[in-house]
């Protein structure tokens, strides 16, 4: 059958919007054609891959897709940190999950899900903080201990430079359509990292322990719990106190960090200060406090985006059958 | 040696036991790939020599008359990088602002750091001036960079700021001709009319983006400057009807390819970055 039969084909078959059809067998990468199941023997997540592979292959979907400007491959430009394959969708077919970073720069920041369906590859991409694409397999987690794989991601809370990072874990599933974030299903997660945290900050050491912890991350700690607080309702502006603390401070680099808290707080007293903020004799402080006051607060913005944005998809002719 | 002079120490790998002295305490840095027992003292402030085998070229912290060492170093060093931009408007202070950005000038800051390695009888922190090593939450390590321009760590550019900030020069030099081949691609593209050539100063926007780790969402990159058509957001190429096609700062600059940034606003958009860069002012500008 000839590609462009074969594309109105599965157009008219599964009615499903397909956005490229991907060139000639010989010169597809050997991930296009395997057994995505589960169950296949061995099945991919099984099987052994190098990133580079990994790379082309994606490179391979993106030029399907007509993306021209892509770094990925380039010695300056984009490489894979970190990948691995799940059933993310729950229908016994595998998902792969490719962390991207910057070569040699603070990075592995972005992630894109590639989803085998019955027409083709879907991808659905995030952006999250520095590192929360280092090591993708640990974001596969079943917290619902129903045998449902969610996508916990790291999109970064706050930075201090010289000090340390604050985190934010959000909670993605396949919800039919995309990759949404379902935090709020899953606040018994939130409690116990609360609880962790509770136990863990008053203990603060000045060396950083073998947990990774100091007294040097106490600000990102208690910035991270302050968030929580927020998410589960136990308090609407938690943490307002530390904000205006820091964004009070001498230091510039402490008012930075409390600015983006004041943001992230978002209440009309936190905006308040946003507006003074906005006029710091630091340009980082200003310029920060004028980009938070450039949107409609929404507190909400905090606990991660509401879903992945879809990437784009790929036809491929064969057909895959899904449960 | 003085507080206000360089330090530059060199000791022959070995020479030095780690239950020597007892300011001499033992080193395992959170740093990726580190090997040997690496030793710095908190002595009136000043960085020291490693308990085995690096050289240490630091200096005491906040000190202006080291700053102005390092700018006139990095801005000799940048002058090489913008001869080949090729541009007239360039910024020659351009690597001392990224420094400033991306580790408050600082190679070494004060820190109190622990545990040893097995190996070392001394076991207590020190609280002394360690490379400056950044940080990254969830379950990626400490320390993957260090120093001045936050580079990948090894024993020298650790130890040592000039080779620190030589590293940095030849990456962000990476950056420019990444940029530049970028340009080059786009500029082949059909524009009608003509899209213009980007001006020196956007070129190094767009470079320090990149060095600031804003890469891939969506497939294409997530660039300070974009094409645009004046009467057609939709498309970055082609025919510009009744309209003109120029360079716009990216309407979705955020890791999201969003332009809202959620959750983190202003450390997720690659235009507040490269702008935090560019307007900062270096110790010591030269």
């Amino acid at each position: 059958m000839r590609a462009p039969a074969l594309v109105l084909f599965l157009v008219v078959v599964f009615g499903v919007p397909l956005v490229s059809y991907a060139g000639s067998p010989a010169t597809r990468p050997k991930l296009w054609s395997y057994d995505w199941s589960s169950k296949a023997s061995p099945n991919l997540a099984q099987r052994q891959f190098s990133t580079k592979e990994i790379e082309r292959f994606v490179i391979f979907l993106d030029k399907s897709m007509g993306h021209e400007d892509d770094l990925l491959g380039d010695p300056g430009g984009v490489y894979v940190c970190s990948f691995g394959f799940a059933d993310l969708r729950h229908d016994g077919v595998l998902s792969l999950a490719v962390g991207f970073g910057v070569v040699d720069r603070p990075s592995c920041n972005t992630v894109t899900i590639v989803d085998r369906t019955p027409s083709g590859f879907e991808l659905y991409d995030s952006g999250g903080g520095n590192g929360s694409a280092a090591d993708i397999p640990s974001c596969f987690k079943d917290l619902g201990h129903d045998g449902r794989l969610e996508f916990v991601y790291d999109h970064g809370l706050n930075v201090f430079p010289n000090h340390c990072v604050a985190s934010w874990a959000t909670v993605f599933a396949w919800t039919g359509r995309n990759y949404t974030n379902v935090s709020h299903q899953f606040k018994d997660f939130y409690r116990e990292r609360l609880n962790l945290l509770n136990k863990l900050i008053p203990a603060l050491q000045q060396a950083r322990q073998p947990d990774g912890y100091g007294l040097r991350d106490k600000e990102c700690l208690e910035a991270e719990a302050a968030a929580i607080q927020r998410f589960l309702g136990m308090s609407a502006d938690a943490g307002i106190d530390q904000a205006i603390r820091l964004a009070s401070s001498s230091d510039p680099l402490a008012r930075q960090f409390g600015t983006v808290l004041l943001i992230q707080i978002g209440t009309p007293e936190a905006r308040k200060y946003l507006e003074k903020l906005a006029s710091d004799s630091d340009y980082g402080v200003s310029m920060y406090a004028k980009d938070g006051l450039a949107y409609k607060s929404d507190p909400s913005k905090t606990f991660g985006p509401k879903a992945f944005v879809p990437g784009g998809s790929v036809a491929a002719p064969e057909r895959l059958e899904r449960k | 040696m003085d507080d206000h002079s360089p330090i530059q120490t060199d000791r022959p790998e070995g020479s030095r036991a780690c239950n020597e002295p007892s300011h001499w305490k033992p080193y395992e840095s959170f740093l990726r790939g580190f090997r040997g027992f690496l030793s710095i003292t908190a002595m009136s402030g000043k960085a020291a020599a490693p308990c085995v085998g690096v050289t240490v070229t630091g200096w005491a912290e906040n000190d202006l008359t080291n700053a102005c060492i390092v700018s006139s170093t990095l801005k000799s060093l940048y002058g090489a990088i913008a001869a080949s931009i090729n541009k007239s408007d360039t910024t020659p202070q351009l690597l001392e602002r990224l420094a400033m950005s991306e580790s408050t000038y600082q190679q070494f800051f004060k820190i109190p750091l622990a545990p040893p390695p097995k190996t070392c009888s001394m076991s207590s922190p020190v609280d002394g001036l360690w490379p400056n090593e950044n940080n990254v939450p969830g379950q990626a390590k400490r320390g993957s960079f260090v120093g001045l321009l936050q580079v990948p760590p090894t024993n020298q550019t650790a130890w040592n700021w000039i080779i620190n900030v030589n590293v940095g020069a030849n990456e962000f030099q990476n950056k420019i001709q990444t940029t530049l081949n970028h340009r080059k691609k786009i500029l082949k593209q059909p524009h009608t009319p003509s899209l213009p050539d980007l001006t020196g100063h956007q070129i190094e926007q767009l470079a320090i983006g990149l060095y600031k780790g804003f890469g891939r969402t969506n497939g294409p990159t997530i660039w300070y400057w974009v094409p645009q058509c004046s009467t057609n957001n939709n498309i970055d190429h082609g025919t510009c009807t009744g309209g003109t096609w120029s360079w716009q700062p990216n309407p979705k600059p955020c890791r999201d390819n969003t332009n809202s940034c959620v959750p983190n606003v202003p450390m997720d958009n690659v235009i507040v970055q490269v702008n935090m860069a560019t307007g900062a002012t270096a110790k010591c500008e030269q």
